[in-house]
């Protein structure tokens, strides 16, 4: 082959493989979460597994993380004393699952763990949940299991003073953590996130 | 002449309420199940040239009423209680899910989603405003 031609011919290749890298660049994940990503934390952060502790839904059976394999499944951790912020994160987990296809839809589990064992039954529990969408858990923990539960997941707890009617407050850490179809920890969302922001990280997720 | 009652009816839905320059609008309770507390929410604003204080809600379908505000620290949420709030002149406040609210404890009776109950806003300076806020259920995101 003359010199020139052989210059055509590798420039041609040249273009085509790099027209080909662009193309096959288009078609791999580029997808931007919205809310924040495991992945992105560094090599220190922690990345707690799914771990359930032992505990049980509204019909007194035992939860294992086993049981959501396959599932993407939204785990977060408040108390049904709770006036705000956990009604208004349910109710919004509520409304992302109904603007999902049903066969995404069916494929995230919302776990409602309880941090207030003591006010908090399993059966009243699983009316609680309910009360937002017939496909949420609520699960509940007692002592060492639910102290452990608590230091795995980072979550904080403190219990107000009660009032002279009994009744108190819980502080307690809002994060939502969201684990992937192999059980591995992805996302980390909190009670501020949008129902637009969480619809389409999870879709992304569970697609 | 036979629109007047329509025209009427969504003046009133569109203002709940309104009284000395204060407006009250998409007033709301979540209704919990059981007796669990309940989150009163609604926009209040200020037209008149005064700023206003907010000192408390009376709010007789339930033995108690508290002016609460959800914060986040260090991703811990926290309620606190609020003694006052003000809403400066020409201004607004917004009790809404996540931030603001009125929570709502022991309900002297059982409540029917579509209801509403009266609420009597309270302030400073003695006066009043009064609105009815529509009852919804747990899944609710607004008074709509």
């Amino acid at each position: 082959m003359r010199g020139s031609r052989l210059l055509a011919l590798i420039a041609a290749i040249a273009v085509l493989a790099l027209g080909v890298t662009i193309v096959v660049q288009g078609y791999t994940d580029n997808y931007q979460y919205h809310l924040t990503r495991v992945d992105d934390a560094g090599a220190e952060a922690p990345r707690p597994g799914l771990k359930l502790y032992g505990a049980k839904d509204s019909d007194g059976n035992v939860r294992r993380a086993a049981d959501y394999q396959g599932d993407v499944v939204v785990l977060y951790a408040g108390y049904t004393h709770c006036p705000n912020v956990c009604p208004t994160t349910l109710a919004k987990l509520h409304a992302v699952r109904s603007k999902l296809s049903n066969d995404v839809a069916s494929r995230i589990k919302v776990l409602f763990v309880s941090v207030d064992p003591k006010r908090d039954t399993e059966h009243g529990l699983g009316e609680y949940v309910a009360a937002f969408d017939r496909s949420f858990t609520g699960l509940r923990l007692t002592g060492d299991a639910l102290e452990r539960f608590e230091s795995h997941f980072n979550v904080d707890v403190t219990y107000g003073k009660p009032d002279d009617q009994g009744d108190y407050v819980v502080n307690h850490s809002g994060a939502v953590y969201i684990f992937g179809p192999k059980g591995q920890l992805q996302l980390i969302g909190s009670p501020a996130d949008s129902v637009e922001d969480l619809t389409a990280d999870l879709r992304h997720l569970a697609g | 002449m036979k629109h007047l009652p329509w025209a009427l009816a969504a003046l009133l839905f569109a203002v709940s309420a309104a009284a000395n320059g204060l407006t009250v609008s998409a007033p709301w309770v979540r209704v919990m199940p059981g007796d669990l507390p309940c989150g009163g929410y609604f926009t209040l604003e200020n037209g008149s040239d005064q700023d206003v204080t907010l000192i408390g809600a009376s709010v007789p379908d339930f033995a108690r009423a508290m002016l609460h505000n959800s914060v986040s620290e260090n991703g811990v949420e926290k309620m606190v209680p609020v003694d006052r709030v003000t809403v400066p002149a020409h201004g607004e406040i917004r009790f809404q899910p996540g931030g603001y609210h009125v929570m709502l404890m022991k309900r002297r009776h059982s409540l029917s989603i579509g209801d509403t109950v009266p609420v009597t806003l309270r302030f400073a300076d003695g006066r009043t405003v009064e609105a009815s806020f529509k009852l919804r259920g747990p899944a609710a995101m607004g008074a709509e």
